[in-house]
């Protein structure tokens, strides 16, 4: 049958090669609007290592010498400390909160900051983002945040004199960088200072962006705010709800209640940020859901093109085969065989202009190389590894277009073939 | 002649119902998503309300100094305020203007909610206004002695106004931001986060932003955007030329430091692509990379049509022999073809601009920015009616029909045409 047919596509070469030149255009722009897809889903599907369900970033902003309302009594180091433990404290004291932390602006998920520096294990050296919380007033990073230890799967627990003795936490991605080994707890780090620090713990992988692969993370947890001139615009509070509190009634209250006690000295309320809106922010603004947006649409367009094109393409093919057909039916051929034939030419049809356009690609992702790479990216990830990515890319490629192809041929065919033999030979 | 053809297309249309209708839907998808593109880049470029001037436009944006014996240590920014000094007797300068965002939000604190209304100004200076063509409903803006005297003037668009007084004409009256009195000026219309170089929730003096401050370092670095106009379009060369002069001479001058304008001043639209402080956009790579769609958005459908109307050929070389055996040339026939084609073409480019209308509006809140690499979430832009309903967006809408007919309708047409009488006429038998 597969004679039969590469004969009959080669006879109508003339009608088929506007719709095989297509598949062929279409193969490899359809390969280079999947791949940025593929390479951000992928990302995007992968375990951020946090929980973001009911919890918050409260954001406070500081009267400057500028405003109306600057108090300079309360604007000494020692005034702002004790006024950002006070703003810990309300929240702490609101019923529905399960915990809570004192981080830099730069130390919760998708927030606009990162930090980063270099870490030692002896003289083995490792770049890595840090996240600063304080262990104070009772917080705990990791049951707000939702960040759980690599070895038991659990939430990881913070030991009370985690901060008295200076300990870190880093991600498992790290602790196999600087040590080999994801089993790191009670190695040491070395950094900034140039003191030695504890490993207490290691965590799970951890996404800082949720459209990036995890990265390295070491989690510094210290005793108290330092002495700095800027730890108003450094630290926030964030926190986590109980499992049961009404999300709508807590802000609600939140912003009757509380709200008004927050603007303690020269710290003011501006915005209670959820985790999920803080992160759809960032996907907006850093151009993520953009991208989607835009490579969705252009593998729509290339795809309905296709179809609308085998469509067209089989219509004709069938009127003009209407003999043909019914010489098949009155030789015996039944309506599905008919469709078999028609549906294996197009199949043929994408096939090979599918394996036509691949040196294409091949040359395009050798000359640009994939889209959305990740520097340094986490090996075991498909998506970094060449051949892997370039295979899975072209399946579903291929996979795409055959779908569509076939829909697009499967209307005309059946309608052909429930042409009476008698009917379709009348003409002859 | 061209009625007759178009009478006949018409008929053909009639008779053949399916083939009109994949026909139209895939020109009209194609004119759809090339149209779309080009409203977003038409808003982008195109002379808009408040910046209609931007066709005489020059922009500086960023800035690179370094000790000139240290090229490799940056300071990158925005442009030092002081830059508009510099470049005030410039011979072929119309108007110089600078602006600057703001780095925090503003608060007017609301009598009836313990969330205050969120503000992000606009630092303007008096330069701004005459390079920016804005409609003032009542009021005017604030002056130089306004922005000398740092007093807390504002220009608001009347969308504030009517949030803050419930009224439009609110010139004269005071409201406190962030504790502090200010004084409205001026109500403009409101503006279009579509024009990022103008939007503001409201417009003060750039001289309350206590970034902007007179450096005498010889480095140019600071957190303005110098604007300005030429006299005319024509003009713009000349005037880039005399600012990279008064650069030149300055770093000729200092003994510290360089200032690098990292191939600036850009035209307007070249501007929008200028992201990175550090280093100059990479222009070609960019269009390549539009171009490569638009191509694509081109081109795909046009193989499906010329399929179609390959095999239309076919079907009507019986015709084309008769036509051609009394008489008729290769050229007129192609005429004819082309024609016909047309009337399909035309009524698929007007579903296509309107389906694009469809897909503009729907999505207005991130279409505009759907090729930004990062986007300011807080601002949701508006369409006017300029933006969507304007001569050059119609022409072209036709001309891509016209285009989109050629490709597709051009090579069957000739292919057809290349057999003879005989041959032709034989087709049907």
């Amino acid at each position: 049958m597969i004679k039969i047919i590469r004969h009959q596509l080669w006879n109508q070469r003339r009608q088929n090669g506007w719709i095989f030149v297509e598949l062929v255009i279409v193969s490899f722009f359809l390969w280079t609007v999947i791949d940025p897809i593929y390479v951000l889903t992928s990302n995007l599907a992968l375990d951020p290592g946090y929980d973001e369900e009911r919890a918050y970033a409260l954001y406070m902003d500081y009267y400057d010498e500028l405003h109306g309302k600057f108090d300079k009594a309360q604007d000494s180091v020692a005034i702002r400390q004790e006024n950002l433990y006070r703003i810990t404290r309300l929240v702490k004291n609101c019923p529905e909160v399960e915990s809570f932390a004192l981080v830099t602006n730069a130390s919760f998920p998708n927030c606009n900051s990162w930090n980063g520096g270099q870490y030692f294990n002896d003289t083995l050296k490792v770049h890595s983002q840090y996240y600063q919380f304080v262990q104070a007033e009772g917080g705990d990073v990791f049951r707000t945040f939702g960040m759980k230890d690599a070895k038991s799967g659990q939430i990881m627990s913070l030991p009370e004199d985690c901060a008295a003795r200076e300990g870190v936490f880093v991600s498992e991605r790290m602790a196999k960088e600087l040590f080999g080994t994801a089993d790191a707890v009670g190695k040491r780090v070395r950094y900034g200072d140039s003191t030695f620090h504890e490993v207490m713990g290691v965590l799970q992988d951890y996404k800082h962006r949720i459209n990036e692969q995890p990265g390295n993370l070491l989690i510094q947890v210290n005793g108290k705010i330092p002495n700095h001139n800027w730890i108003q615009r450094m630290y926030m509070v964030t926190f986590r709800l109980k499992q049961n509190v009404d999300v709508a009634v807590f802000e609600k209250r939140f912003k009757a209640e509380v709200v008004p006690q927050l603007n303690v000295g020269n710290f003011y309320f501006t915005k209670l940020g959820r985790f999920a809106d803080i992160r759809r922010q960032y996907e907006n603004e850093s151009g993520v859901t953009n991208t989607l947006r835009l490579q969705y649409s252009l593998a729509g367009f290339a795809l309905l093109c296709v179809f609308l094109g085998m469509v067209g393409t089989f219509w004709i093919r069938c009127n003009a085969r209407r003999q043909d057909i019914g010489l098949m039916r009155s030789m015996g051929a039944t309506r599905k065989g008919i469709c078999n034939q028609f549906l294996t030419e197009a199949w043929l049809l994408v096939t090979v202009a599918f394996v036509v356009s691949l040196p294409l690609t091949i040359h395009r992702v050798y000359a640009s190389g994939f889209a959305n790479p990740t520097m340094d990216g986490n090996p075991d990830y498909w998506q970094n590894q060449p051949y892997t990515h370039f295979f899975i890319v072209s399946l579903l490629t291929y996979v795409v277009l055959l779908i569509i192809a076939l829909l697009g041929t499967y209307a005309p065919v059946t309608r052909a073939a429930k042409i009476l033999p008698a009917e379709a030979l009348r003409d002859e | 002649m061209i009625k007759l053809y178009l009478k006949q297309a018409w008929t053909l249309i009639k008779q053949h119902r399916l083939f009109t209708g994949i026909y139209v839907v895939g020109t009209g998808l194609s004119i759809a998503l090339v149209m779309t593109m080009f409203i977003i880049f038409y808003v982008k470029f195109a002379p808009i309300y408040p910046e209609y001037n931007r066709n005489r436009m020059i922009v500086l944006k960023k800035m690179k100094s370094y000790p000139k014996d240290d090229d490799k240590s940056w300071n990158c920014s925005s442009v030092s305020y002081d830059v508009v000094k510099m470049l005030q007797e410039l011979p072929h300068l119309d108007a110089i203007g600078a602006a600057s965002g703001s780095y925090r939000e503003y608060y007017v604190e609301v009598s009836d909610n313990n969330e205050p209304i969120g503000i992000t100004p606009l630092y303007a200076d008096a330069g701004f206004w005459q390079v920016f063509t804005f409609r003032f409903l009542y009021g005017k803006p604030f002056t130089q002695a306004d922005i000398d005297a740092k007093r807390r003037e504002v220009v608001v668009p009347v969308s504030l106004a009517r949030r803050l007084f419930a009224a439009d004409d609110v010139v004269g009256r005071r409201f406190k931001m962030d504790a502090q009195e200010y004084r409205v000026c001026g109500v403009v219309e409101d503006v279009s986060a579509a024009t990022p170089s103008t939007v503001g929730d409201l417009w003060m003096p750039i001289t309350l932003n206590s970034w902007i401050k007179s450096d005498n370092s010889e480095k140019l670095v600071g957190s303005a955007d110098i604007y300005m106009t030429a006299p005319t379009a024509t003009d713009k060369e000349a005037l880039k030329e005399e600012v990279r002069e008064v650069f030149r001479k300055f770093n000729l001058a200092a003994p510290k430091y360089m200032n690098d304008l990292m191939g600036q001043p850009d035209d307007y639209w070249a501007s929008t692509f200028r992201v990175n402080s550090c280093g100059a956009p990479d222009l070609a790579s960019e269009l390549r990379g539009y171009l490569y769609m638009l191509l694509a958005l081109l081109f795909i459908p046009a193989m499906n049509l010329s399929g179609m109307m390959s095999s239309r050929m076919d079907e009507r070389l019986s015709e084309l022999g008769v036509r051609k055996t009394y008489g008729a040339t290769n050229g007129s026939l192609i005429r004819q073809v082309l024609w016909e084609n047309l009337l399909l073409t035309c009524i698929g480019g007007l579903l296509g601009l309107l389906i694009s209308y469809l897909i503009v509006l729907t999505a207005s809140d991130w279409i505009l920015t759907l090729f930004d690499s990062y986007t300011d979430a807080g601002k949701t832009p508006f369409l006017s009616f300029e933006m969507l309903f304007n001569p050059m967006v119609f022409c072209t809408a036709f001309g891509l029909c016209v285009l989109l007919n050629l490709i597709s309708a051009l090579i069957p047409a000739i292919w057809a045409l290349r057999r003879n009488i005989i041959q032709s006429l034989n087709s049907k038998r």
